[in-house]
């Protein structure tokens, strides 16, 4: 046939693959989080992607369009999201009164919590996962735009802090941004309960609830409540976004802890986005 | 093989992959033709080059994705290797024995990837069913096996025997 096969067993057939190996092992254990030193290389190449990407986005929208639209998808999506972003916009005025209202009752709690104003910039959706077992999403805002690795991203398309939180900007590569999804296992938060306590919030997969754990059982939590971003020290989040509601409350066997299930209020395949440019802690 | 070659083919299978394939989610698992490249590679050329085009379209499929860098070269280059070793041993009189082995081999290229990215601490299997990104990426490769074969057998360099591949002969 007109490719030389060489035998498995060859010495060079060997050779190369323990090379290429080595070499695939070497870069993943240089790019493992925690390290990072392939991060401008690897932004460096998606740069130069960057163009043909954009080209074959032009060239293959249609199709990808018409597969959306045979699942009834495509307008009505968009208008459905404008819709639900200003559900998630009213739903929040109810949950700033109930917060408010908790906040004046037990201040003291809640001290070291801040409330601020911050901007925001919008951003649709511009890429699906390109691979199954990529959880991220791409938005069309990247460093020019202000947008840095941390920030929290938002659903809602009216200006100032609305709807749910989405996730966070993974990684910024030119004009474009990476979005780790609040569904990740790889996404954790700082949350405060209506109540004010506070606990850390853990993503759990695709299609399931967020999770709360290590809440003391005197700390009374119902069904309904909302979860905010707690902001305090560290917190890539500013304060007071709103994640979701509590759907389940659990007691852990020993009778100290409750574990709550949390539902997010973004709707996770929205195509418009909002980024809050706050910078993260160094 | 012709490296330039290579690289266009690499480049073109990663557009169509982020641009179109992508598209294309079934409960979320989507189709892998950068799998399929290592793949067919290693059917058509044998292991050391289904190696190194393994290789190649992994690192090419790393800079787009979230997980880390090397990681789709490791198992794409293994992936490449394995099907060249099971490809020379492997008796090709019927016809249904080629898509059987990509199917074969692209569904075992998607358990080897999500245990290997577990390891890596990347939650992998949290992700979209593992059975349905077996079932979409092994049935898109069947039916896209030829036209990688065909892009494989492009790069060739050597024109010794002009045979057509079984795959392509039918």
């Amino acid at each position: 046939m007109a490719f030389t096969r060489r035998s498995s067993r060859s010495p060079r057939s060997r050779y190369t693959l323990g090379l290429l190996l080595l070499t695939a092992v070497t870069l993943v254990v240089l790019d493992l989080p925690g390290t990072g030193p392939l991060q401008p290389v690897r932004n460096v190449l998606a740069e130069i992607f960057s163009p043909i990407r954009s080209a074959g986005d032009a060239v293959f929208a249609p199709i990808g369009n018409g597969w959306k639209g045979a699942f009834d998808y495509d307008e009505l999506k968009n208008e459905n999201d404008l819709l639900k972003a200003r559900l998630e916009d009213a739903k929040g005025d109810d949950a700033e009164f109930e917060r408010l209202e908790v906040e004046n009752k037990d201040l003291k709690k809640l001290e070291g919590v801040t409330v601020e104003g911050v901007q925001t910039r919008s951003a649709r959706v511009v890429s699906e996962p390109p691979s199954s077992f990529d959880p991220t999403l791409e938005i069309d805002q990247g460093s020019g735009s202000g947008v840095k690795k941390g920030m929290a991203v938002i659903t809602g398309i009216t200006s100032g802090p609305g709807g749910g939180v989405l996730g966070r900007i993974e990684e910024v590569r030119g004009g474009r941004s990476k979005v780790e999804l609040v569904t990740s296992p790889d996404f954790a938060a700082g949350v405060s309960l209506s109540t004010g306590e506070r606990g850390v919030l853990q993503g759990q997969g695709r299609g399931k609830v967020l999770q709360i754990e290590q809440i003391a059982v005197t700390v009374k939590v119902e069904k309904g409540d909302y979860v905010y971003t707690s902001g305090i020290e560290d917190s890539v989040f500013p304060a007071d976004l709103k994640i979701g509601r509590v759907s389940a409350v659990r007691t852990s066997s020993d009778g100290q802890y409750q574990t709550m299930e949390v539902t997010p209020l973004a709707d996770l395949s929205s195509v418009y986005v909002k980024v809050v440019l706050k910078d993260p802690p160094r | 093989m012709n490296a330039a070659k290579v690289a266009l083919v690499v480049v073109v299978a990663l557009v169509l992959q982020v641009c179109l394939f992508a598209q294309f989610s079934f409960d979320g698992a989507r189709p892998d033709v950068l799998v399929l490249l290592a793949v067919t590679a290693g059917f058509v050329a044998g292991p050391e080059k289904g190696a190194i085009v393994g290789f190649s379209a992994g690192l090419a499929f790393d800079v787009v994705l979230a997980t880390p860098f090397g990681l789709s070269a490791l198992v794409y280059t293994l992936v490449g290797y394995s099907v060249g070793v099971l490809g020379a041993n492997v008796v090709r009189a019927a016809w249904w024995i080629s898509p059987l082995l990509v199917g074969v081999a692209s569904a075992a290229a998607m358990v080897v990837y999500a245990l290997v990215g577990e390891l890596l601490g990347q939650a992998t299997l949290e992700g979209p069913p593992l059975a349905a990104i077996v079932a979409v990426v092994a049935a898109s490769n069947v039916v896209l096996a030829p036209l990688a074969i065909r892009a494989v057998w492009w790069t060739r360099t050597d024109d010794v025997d002009r045979r057509r591949h079984p795959f392509l002969a039918r």
